[in-house]
């Protein structure tokens, strides 16, 4: 293979890949379809789809390593199509949709996040990073600031956030498992786990990201086939993102009729056109900051599109990205949209515990759906928890559900009436997009971990391995992280990307812009940003109970909630050690979790406390130090 | 490796300027716009709420035109650079 081959060429192979992928995927799709029409059982029909999404995932990595090593003129389509698949990735293919579904209004904020990402990156970073000569962020701190620490915590800080972002890719991976296998989620994250891995060690470790581009046209074809095809059944125009505007009257309309006929309660029912109902603008203001600034401090993303073309493919590249990836960003609230309306128009038609539809059990088995508290495994268990709960009758009611955000994008086509394979094909298409997106961040952990071997030397047998070696044991960490379910999937990506943004921006924006930055203020930001970033972060999830207790005069509770902290506490220290005792203290974590905050900030906005602590410690720190030699873009 | 060389061998380089004025717009867009969500609601755009519309896609839109102006404008004053040098 020729070192250097011409824009042309590259375009054209790529354009060949794109065109084999997409017959191959359509050919497996069509094969599922039919043996599903021939009668073949849905079990085998979904294992079916599992292996389309595995195989999909293993072509991406093959055809990666035979375009070989670049860098070569890759045109800007494919960059910023890559680009997408990269940002995109599994946790909001699958999460969006569910954040929408469940937080109405205010899960747009995440669409908005995204895509308010992809102009920073090319207003802030792309006129400026690729003229350093970095290949990698740590390289490009220690390039512009010399000295060992800022090196060291830039390593430390992409290990942090891509390993959380790791964890995200594995509950998609798992989530997609879960459900076509029917598994419980643990075997289905070690699953995922060895098929993640597999495609890692199948794919090398050389830096080809353009061939991930012939994804993210199968992602979007899964995701918006099922969205076209409910606009133009229920509304006969084909266009998803104007047709929904229908069902949002329609959702409007039956969240009255639910509170009428006592359907639904008031104090649980969020109508999904009204604001701020479930975060609050500084909120959402912060969580819009820390996405975006997270983009646009992404390690994986960085060394990948950013610093390897040229400023102006850098830039254009974002472009493509932002118009390919809100194609699906504005999409997405459609699906939720749909599937919003179906659920409603369910509880609208007094449907009764016996006759609830197969989805709700198929979701309740893997535990993402509850009914009267209780995991709605069958209808037994559903009408026997509802036995319990006072005004519950047979019939279902709103406040009586709790469905995972997770689930939602997964379900929507089963509680939207569609068939298996609009289903089936999103599902393989999320596991493709977990299994090839989740290698950024892998490659991210095992760069910043793992000394680069030294080409003038042969390297040692071991130093071969040694990269196999680190990302099989991240794979392993993040898996067990997520087998035990910290947050909704879509929560533990934003916690990635505030790590990332709060770690690391205000040391980048400062090296690119400012000369009077010096090494000693980068440091201490970086320092500053991660600490105040982890320590609200964990305290709020982990520590929520501690945290509380310490920060009671900034806790935005009101009087009620702290009163049932206090009887929650009570009941612990009273209860006898053993499963009563344990019972009590999670009730009273899980409540701590909600009131434990500074001035009411979620910790979906850790960014609004931890990145101005790192910009007035960068400036502060550069600006009481001398001046630094740096090489200066 | 990156490809590029080390820039401090390119002879008189021009330092890139932020783009101020596209910052300020998608700011506008980014947080401005949906702070204002539920007085913004009163008025309908294609049937949608203009509130919710702006949230769901009408700040993309405008980041997508911001960017494109934005990328056109950039390779402009790069073009010009190049021609001075």
């Amino acid at each position: 293979m020729a070192p250097e081959q011409t824009r042309g060429e590259v375009g054209s192979r790529l354009t060949s890949f794109l065109w084999t992928f997409a017959c191959g995927a359509a050919a497996g799709l069509l094969i599922l379809f039919l043996l599903q029409q021939a009668g073949l059982a849905a079990p085998w029909v979904d294992l079916g789809f599992l292996a389309l999404g595995f195989a999909a995932a293993v072509v991406v990595a093959v055809l990666a390593r035979r375009l070989g090593p670049g860098p070569w003129q890759v045109p800007a389509v494919f960059r910023g199509l890559a680009l997408a698949t990269d940002t995109i990735s599994a946790p909001f293919f699958l999460g969006l949709t569910g954040a929408v579904f469940t937080w109405g209004h205010d899960g747009l904020a995440f669409a908005l996040g995204l895509g308010a990402g992809y102009l920073l990156l090319q207003l802030v970073i792309a006129p400026v990073l690729p003229r350093m000569g970095a290949g990698s962020l740590p390289e490009f701190f220690a390039l512009r600031y010399g000295g060992r620490a800022p090196r060291w915590l830039a390593m430390l800080i992409v290990a942090l956030s891509m390993a959380t972002l790791l964890v995200a890719q594995l509950m998609a991976a798992g989530l997609v498992a879960a459900r076509l296998l029917e598994l419980q989620f643990g075997g289905a994250i070690a699953i995922a786990g060895v098929a993640l891995f597999a495609t890692f060690a199948l794919r090398g470790l050389a830096k080809t990201v353009s061939v991930r581009a012939i994804l993210f046209p199968m992602m979007l074809v899964a995701f918006l086939a099922p969205v076209i095809q409910l606009s133009a059944e229920w509304y006969g125009l084909p266009v998803p993102q104007l047709a929904y505007a229908n069902a949002l009257w329609q959702i409007q309309g039956l969240e009255e009729t639910l509170l009428e006929q006592d359907l639904a309660d008031p104090a649980v029912l969020k109508p999904m056109l009204t604001a701020f109902l479930s975060l609050n603008p500084l909120n959402v203001f912060g969580l819009v900051l820390g996405l975006a600034v997270g983009m646009a401090s992404l390690p994986h993303v960085l060394s990948r599109h950013v610093m390897i073309p040229s400023v102006r493919a850098a830039r254009w590249s974002a472009v493509w990205a932002l118009a390919f990836a809100a194609l699906f960003l504005s999409a997405a609230p459609a699906l939720a949209a749909y599937a919003k309306l179906a659920l409603l128009k369910l509880i609208a038609g007094h449907t009764a515990l016996a006759d609830l539809p197969a989805w709700i059990f198929t979701y309740g088995s893997l535990g993402l759906l509850e009914i009267c508290g209780r995991a709605a495994t069958d209808v037994a268990a559903v009408v026997h928890a509802c036995a319990a709960v006072p005004g519950a009758g047979s019939i279902l009611r709103l406040q009586d559900m709790t469905l995972q955000p997770d689930m939602i994008a997964l379900a929507a086509p089963e509680i939207t009436g569609l068939g298996q394979t609009m289903f089936g094909f999103l599902a393989a298409a999320g596991l493709a997009a977990a299994l090839v997106t989740a290698d950024g961040p892998l490659f991210a952990i095992v760069g910043a971990l793992c000394p680069r071997p030294d080409p003038q030397k042969t390297a040692a047998r071991w130093a071969r391995f040694a990269p196999y070696g680190i990302g099989g044991a991240a794979v392993l960490i993040a898996g067990l992280v997520a087998a035990t379910r910290p947050a909704a999937m879509l929560t533990v990506a934003t916690w990635a990307f505030t790590l990332a943004a709060c770690g690391l921006f205000p040391a980048l924006l400062a090296g690119l812009w400012w000369r009077r930055a010096n090494a000693p203020g980068a440091a201490a930001a970086m320092i500053a940003g991660l600490a105040v970033s982890l320590f609200y972060l964990l305290g709020t999830r982990y520590f929520a109970v501690a945290f509380f207790e310490t920060w009671q005069a900034l806790s935005s509770a009101g009087q009620t909630a702290r009163e049932t902290f206090a009887e929650l506490k009570q009941t612990w220290m009273a209860a006898v050690p053993g499963p009563g005792k344990n019972a009590a203290w999670m009730a009273l974590d899980a409540h701590a979790q909600t009131i434990a905050n500074w001035w009411g900030i979620k910790n979906l906005a850790t960014a609004l406390l931890a990145l101005p602590a790192g910009v007035v410690t960068v400036m502060a720190v550069s600006l009481l130090t001398p001046k630094g030699q740096s090489s200066q873009p | 490796m990156s490809t590029n060389s080390d820039p401090s061998h390119n002879a008189p380089f021009r330092r890139p300027r932020l783009p101020v004025v596209a910052l300020l717009l998608w700011a506008l867009f980014v947080f401005a716009v949906p702070r204002f969500a539920q007085p913004l609601n009163v008025a309908d755009v294609f049937a949608f709420p203009l509130g919710f519309f702006m949230a769901a896609q009408g700040s993309l839109i405008a980041l997508l035109v911001i960017a494109i102006l934005s990328a056109r404008r950039q390779g402009r004053i790069d073009a010009a650079g190049a021609e001075d040098q």
